[in-house]
This record gives C-alpha cells, sequence and structure tokens, in this order.
C-alpha cells in the first residue's frame, strides 16, 4: 500500500515538474515574441522617419504625391500584427515612389543627404527584416509546440495561444509593377 | 616566374642538405662514442664524444643555421608576401609574430589550454576590408605523473576581419565537428556574458551550425538569410571545419586545417603543389569570405 502510494506521489511529482518546466519554456518563447514585436516597431519607427526625412528633401525637388500615402501611417504602441502589416506596406509604396522619384530627377538622385537617407533605410530595413525573422522564428516555435500533444494540454490549460505571423511584404512577392504615373 | 623562384628556391634548399647530413653524422658518432665510453668506463671516449657533440652543435650553429634562416626568408619573402601582395597589394608580414593568447581569451570563443603558439601575422585589406591572419596552435600538455599527453584543441588559421556592420553583442557560430570551444552558455557564466542558442529558419544551416548569441535579434541581424547560404558554401571551398565569431565589431574566423601552412620543408622538394597553392589557398581563405558574404557592401551604420 505504501509503495503504491509512494509511486503515486512521485508521479504526481514528476508531472508536477514536467508541466512546470513546459510552462515556463512557453512562457519564455512568448517574452521572446513580445521582445521581437518591440524589434520591430522600433525598425517601423526608424524607417517611418527616415522615409519622412526622404521626403522632405524629395519635395524641395518635386512635387511627390506619395507623401499623403506616408500621412496615413499611424503608428502606435499596441498594434496588431495585421496592422503593422498594412503599416509597413504602405511605407513599401512610399518607398517604391521615392525610388521612382529620385530615377526621374537626376538632381534628388545626386543630392548627397538623399543619398545618404537612402543608405540609413537599407539599414533600417535589414533591422526589419531580421526582426520579423526573429518574430516568425519564434512563433514558429511556439505554434509548433503548443499543437503537439502532451504540450498542447499545458498551453490549453495556461491559455497560450498561436501567435500569427508577420508576413512578407506584398509587393515583395508580387511581380514588380513600375508606376511611371508618380 | 614562379618556376624562376621556385629553382632559386631548390637549389638554396639542396645547398642546406649537406650540412645537415654532416652535422647529423658527428652527433650520431658523438652519441655512440659517449654510450660505448660509458659501456667501457673509458673516460676518454667519453670526453672525445663530448667534444665531437660540441663540434656537432657547433658546425649546426654556424654552417646551416645561417643558411637555414636566410633560405626561410627568402621562402617567405617570394612565395608567401609575393603570393599575397598579388592578391591584396601592400601587406604586413611579421613571420615570428601572431595573434596574442589574451587577445584569443578576451573573445572568450574558444577553450586555452597550457600551450598556446601563433607566427605568421599577415596584415592587409580587400575591398575596404581590412584584415589580420595568423597560424595559431592551442594545446594542453596533460601528465599524471606517470605518463604525459598532448591534445591539440586548435591548429590551423585564425583570421579577424572588420565588420561592415556593426553590432554590440557577441555571437559564435560553430560548424559541427569543430571541438574545444567556448560557448559561454552555461549558468555559471556572468548573464551579461552569456550566450544562449539560437536556430534560424533554415534548416540545413542548423543542422550544420550551432549558433551561440547574446541578443536574437541582433543574430538574425547579422546572420542573413544570404549569409546562411554564402556560410554553407564557404565551408565547401575551404579544407577544415569551421568557428565564425562577432565580437567587438571584428569578425573573427578560425579554420581547422590541423597543419602548420607558410612553412618551407627541408626534406621533400619545392613543387607549385606543395609550396604556391596552399599560399593561394591561404589567400582564398580570405578573399572567398569577404567576396561570399558581400561584406564590401556599405550600407550599415550610424543606426544602431
Amino acid at each position: 500500500m505504501l509503495t503504491a502510494i509512494i509511486t503515486i506521489v512521485v508521479i504526481v511529482i514528476l508531472i508536477g515538474l514536467w508541466w512546470i518546466t513546459t510552462m515556463n519554456g512557453l512562457r519564455r518563447l512568448q517574452v521572446k515574441i513580445q521582445e521581437a514585436i518591440s524589434g520591430i516597431d522600433v525598425a517601423l519607427t526608424k524607417r517611418y522617419d527616415t522615409l519622412t526625412k526622404m521626403v522632405e528633401v524629395a519635395k524641395s525637388y518635386a512635387k511627390f504625391e506619395k507623401e499623403t500615402i506616408l500621412e496615413t501611417v499611424k503608428l502606435r504602441q499596441g498594434m496588431s500584427m495585421s496592422e503593422r502589416n498594412n503599416a509597413m506596406a504602405t511605407m513599401d509604396e512610399a518607398r517604391q515612389g521615392l525610388n521612382i522619384l529620385a530615377e526621374n530627377y537626376p538632381q534628388l538622385h545626386a543630392n548627397e543627404n538623399f543619398k545618404s537617407l537612402q543608405l540609413s533605410i537599407m539599414d533600417v530595413e535589414e533591422h526589419l527584416a531580421a526582426a520579423r525573422r526573429a518574430y516568425n522564428a519564434n512563433v514558429s516555435q511556439l505554434n509548433q509546440r503548443i499543437i503537439m500533444f502532451p504540450t498542447s494540454l499545458v498551453a490549453n490549460g495556461c491559455g497560450i495561444m498561436a501567435e500569427p505571423f508577420f508576413e512578407a511584404e506584398s509587393t515583395k512577392r508580387e511581380d514588380v509593377k513600375m508606376d511611371l504615373n508618380i | 616566374m614562379n618556376n624562376d623562384v621556385l629553382s632559386s628556391l631548390e637549389r638554396e634548399r639542396s645547398a642546406l642538405i649537406p650540412p645537415v647530413l654532416i652535422g647529423s653524422a658527428i652527433c650520431v658518432v658523438a652519441f655512440i662514442m659517449f654510450i660505448g665510453g660509458i659501456g667501457m668506463q673509458n673516460f676518454g671516449t667519453i670526453l672525445f664524444g663530448l667534444l665531437l657533440a660540441v663540434i656537432g652543435i657547433l658546425y649546426f650553429m654556424l654552417a646551416y643555421s645561417p643558411k637555414h634562416k636566410a633560405y626561410e626568408k627568402h621562402y617567405k619573402d617570394s612565395i608567401v608576401t609575393a603570393t599575397f601582395e598579388e592578391a591584396f597589394g601592400k601587406i604586413s608580414y611579421l613571420a615570428d609574430e601572431g595573434f596574442s593568447k589574451d587577445m584569443i581569451r578576451e573573445t572568450g570563443f574558444m577553450q586555452l589550454g597550457n600551450r598556446y603558439h601563433s607566427e605568421d601575422l599577415i596584415t592587409g585589406a580587400y575591398n575596404g576590408i581590412r584584415f589580420q591572419r595568423s597560424d595559431v596552435l592551442i594545446q594542453d600538455h596533460r601528465s599524471n605523473g606517470k605518463s604525459s599527453y598532448t591534445v591539440t584543441y586548435f591548429q590551423g588559421r585564425w583570421i579577424t576581419m572588420s565588420s561592415n556592420k556593426h553590432f554590440n553583442f557577441d555571437l559564435q557560430l560553430i560548424q559541427a565537428g569543430f571541438g574545444y570551444t567556448q560557448k559561454k552558455s552555461s549558468i555559471f557564466t556572468r548573464a551579461t556574458d552569456r550566450r544562449h542558442k539560437v536556430e534560424f529558419e533554415n534548416e540545413e544551416f542548423n543542422n550544420r551550425f550551432t549558433c551561440y548569441c547574446q541578443n536574437d535579434q541582433e543574430a538574425f541581424y547579422l546572420i542573413t538569410p544570404h549569409i546562411m547560404e554564402a556560410l554553407m558554401n564557404y565551408t565547401a571551398l575551404v579544407n577544415g571545419k569551421v568557428m565564425i565569431g562577432f565580437h567587438n565589431n571584428l569578425i573573427h574566423l578560425a579554420v581547422e586545417t590541423g597543419t602548420d601552412t607558410l612553412e618551407p620543408s627541408l626534406w621533400s622538394p619545392l613543387t607549385y603543389e606543395k609550396d604556391i597553392l596552399p599560399v593561394k589557398n591561404e589567400v582564398t581563405a580570405i578573399t572567398s569570405f569577404i567576396n561570399q558574404l558581400h561584406m564590401e557592401r556599405n550600407i550599415f551604420g550610424g543606426t544602431n
């Protein structure tokens, strides 16, 4: 009888330890995802600021209609992933417009300030891509773990849900469309 | 040009062999006389053996050493320096100097034994990227009182390069099979120095390399999909396992070749395959890394 009780107690303790370890692992992934989200937000803000500066420079050379598009971007804390996706897609559009504008206006293309901002935005975009990849890698790990049995029991018990991926920019997935009527 | 250089060096090498043979013969005779003298308890033979040994050593010092040094210098100037300068322009080559043990220790990337040697320090630049390379040997000599043995932790080339990306945290990529690294991932490592394992989206890359970093996002910033592909291609090009470290805005590339390169052999004839090709491979190890990784891309900085 005593042996049976000890066995049950040991099994319960082992299950408890496994539950705590698994829960901590999932929580750690959630923290990493939050870190990656803040990285995405920082990079998006930097990108927005740099694009705004580029627009300011471009305005002195040509009428830039994409400026109004950039004004529609609303960056705020606690955005959903789809809002971030939308913000990024809008910025992509503005960036594409600026590139075409620079090609059409050689003086703008040669402007030192504009050139330096172009380099700067490339680096910002590398940071953004890194943050997005880090986010997606962690989301992928979390989503894979919480659907696997028996981890799924812990995830359900703790209310840990699957997270959405940060999609690649739709403009990059589509064929390049040249808009020359800027 | 290669043939002229090789012929000239070959003549020097051939001229070195007679003094070595004569000096060795004197020392062998001296040794036999010394041992024989002890066996026969003949003091005169022992003394003569010792005298002959002194003559043999003096002969080595006077007839061989200066010629050997001159040959080695000629070899390094006309093969090593010439090949590197052909690829990189002006370089600095310090044959007797290398990376200090403290520098390797400071990176925290390798286990350091109790024996360390580094030589053949070459400094130059390629496509705007400054580099330094040196041969490094790290060993641990162990003894248990009865027997002793030496474990080689690392033998190969160690290259440092300036990075075109700015980074604030350490990152280490270890190819499968590269041993004796220091990962700094245990709980006993100070939290600020501690590295943790990170996996990327490329399964093949994760199978070939293990990455330890201090900051996940910076790891993804440094190791882009292109860099992952480039590193996998690079490992197919170089002969040996590699470890890549990012520390203090320098990229450290350690290639475990198991050989001490850039050294002339005395006993085998000089050939293009044995003497020039390995030096060209040393050059390729640097150029292909910089080219494959597009390190000349100057778009980074100022935003970190």
